[in-house]
């Protein structure tokens, strides 16, 4: 059984959703004056609705989350059960709408296996692999690709500031050694690239190396 | 009825053949992806390269290979090794490959991967990363990061594997 509604509890409904006209929200408001403040309280309390349920949406990215995509799909694909199971579901999917799907899902799978055991056998990709790459500057990116004319993988970054020509760079020469010390030179590049020291033992490099190679993960 | 039999003829064909690759295939995966590389001869190394579309005083010749590399992939003429750096990888710690004090890498490796090594690189610039990569790093395969300008001319960061027994000797710094 629905409950009437009363003209006056309409009319407020009404004043609430914004279909009042000025004279009837006159006549409204001065047989309750109360209502000013219940409407106030009213919109108070939408607000704060609005507010929470925004802050509950707003997207909670991961900091990396390509990284974190690309890496739990290639462990997924990596997985040989993931493999055989999206044969034998499949199969499955096929077998409940033809019989004669059967036998040739069975051709299709011990063919697949069979070539990809070929493939598997061989020596592989080869060369090295960018799974991912990730520029954490939100003005930089970065892309990979192989190029196979030059028989490299190549990792491209984009919107790098430039170094000023007038600025230098300092390169070291420098292998470590297996009883912990290094063999150092440095070479201070100006601005021309010329050298203006070379071979020089430093102990500044030797100090960065341990320092380094100390950092836990 | 001969439906019936079809599919059940069916049904064991399909038992046959999926049930040996169900068995053998796992350990064909598994065979397939044991590691052939032992970490303790493996080295990482890192050069820092100057490229340009002008002669550069003081040139030398790259590595054998790797100045083609970047000539065919960056399209440069002239390369200046300006640092280099061979690291031994660390299981359990980070290292660096330190060849230039501007442009360095840390490395986080996660062991070697069928016949590669797989690693966490990130490409530091001074004190911010400037890039994060998941690699699989093989023999005899770098790889090459256009890194920053440098006036007219471009800096690559180059690294790559290298097996203990061809481990390169630190190359003589151009004389002024």
């Amino acid at each position: 059984m629905i409950e009437q509604l009363t003209d006056d509890e309409i009319r407020l409904t009404k004043w609430f959703d914004g279909e009042l006209r000025n004279d009837e929200i006159s006549d409204l408001l001065a047989k309750y004056p109360d209502l000013h403040k219940q409407r106030a309280e009213m919109n108070e309390l939408g607000g704060l609705v609005r507010l929470s349920g925004s802050l509950d949406c707003e997207p909670c990215e991961p900091p990396f989350p390509e990284l974190f995509n690309r890496q739990v799909l290639r462990r997924i694909q990596e997985t040989p059960a993931t493999q055989l199971s999206a044969w034998l579901e499949m199969a499955r999917d096929w077998f409940s709408g033809s019989q004669w799907a059967v036998p040739a899902t069975a051709m299709v799978a011990l063919t697949a296996i069979l070539v990809s055991g070929t493939r598997f056998g061989s020596d592989g990709v080869g060369h090295s692999e960018v799974l991912h790459t990730f520029a954490p500057h939100p003005e930089h990116s970065a892309s990979s690709e192989f190029i196979p004319l030059a028989g490299s993988t190549v990792i491209r970054l984009e919107g790098l500031e430039a170094i000023e020509a007038t600025d230098s760079i300092t390169g070291y020469f420098r292998t470590d050694r297996s009883d912990g010390h290094s063999l150092a030179s440095v070479v201070v590049y100006p601005q021309a690239g010329r050298p203006v020291a070379v071979n020089e033992n430093s102990p500044k490099v030797q100090t960065g190396i341990q320092l380094a190679s100390s950092t836990a993960r | 009825m001969k439906a019936t039999i079809l599919r059940a003829l069916s049904a064991i064909w399909l038992g046959l053949v999926l049930g040996p690759a169900a068995i053998l295939a796992p350990l064909q995966a598994q065979a397939e992806k044991e590691p052939v590389l032992a970490l303790q001869d493996c080295l990482i190394w890192g050069a820092l390269i100057r490229g340009s579309h002008s002669p550069i005083e003081g040139e030398t010749p790259l590595e054998v290979g790797l100045g083609e590399r970047l000539q065919t992939a960056f399209g440069y003429e002239h390369f200046l090794l300006m640092g280099e750096h061979t690291q031994p990888v660390l299981a359990e710690f980070a290292s660096y490959v330190v060849p230039s004090e501007e442009l360095y890498m840390k490395i986080d490796c996660e062991g070697p991967v069928e016949d590669g090594l797989g690693l966490q690189l990130q490409l530091w610039r001074e004190e911010s990363v400037i890039v994060k990569t998941d690699v699989i790093l093989r023999d005899h395969s770098p790889v090459l990061i256009a890194g920053p300008k440098w006036g007219e001319d471009q800096l690559f960061f180059v690294v790559e594997l290298k097996l203990k027994d061809q481990a390169p000797v630190a190359a003589v710094p151009a004389q002024p």
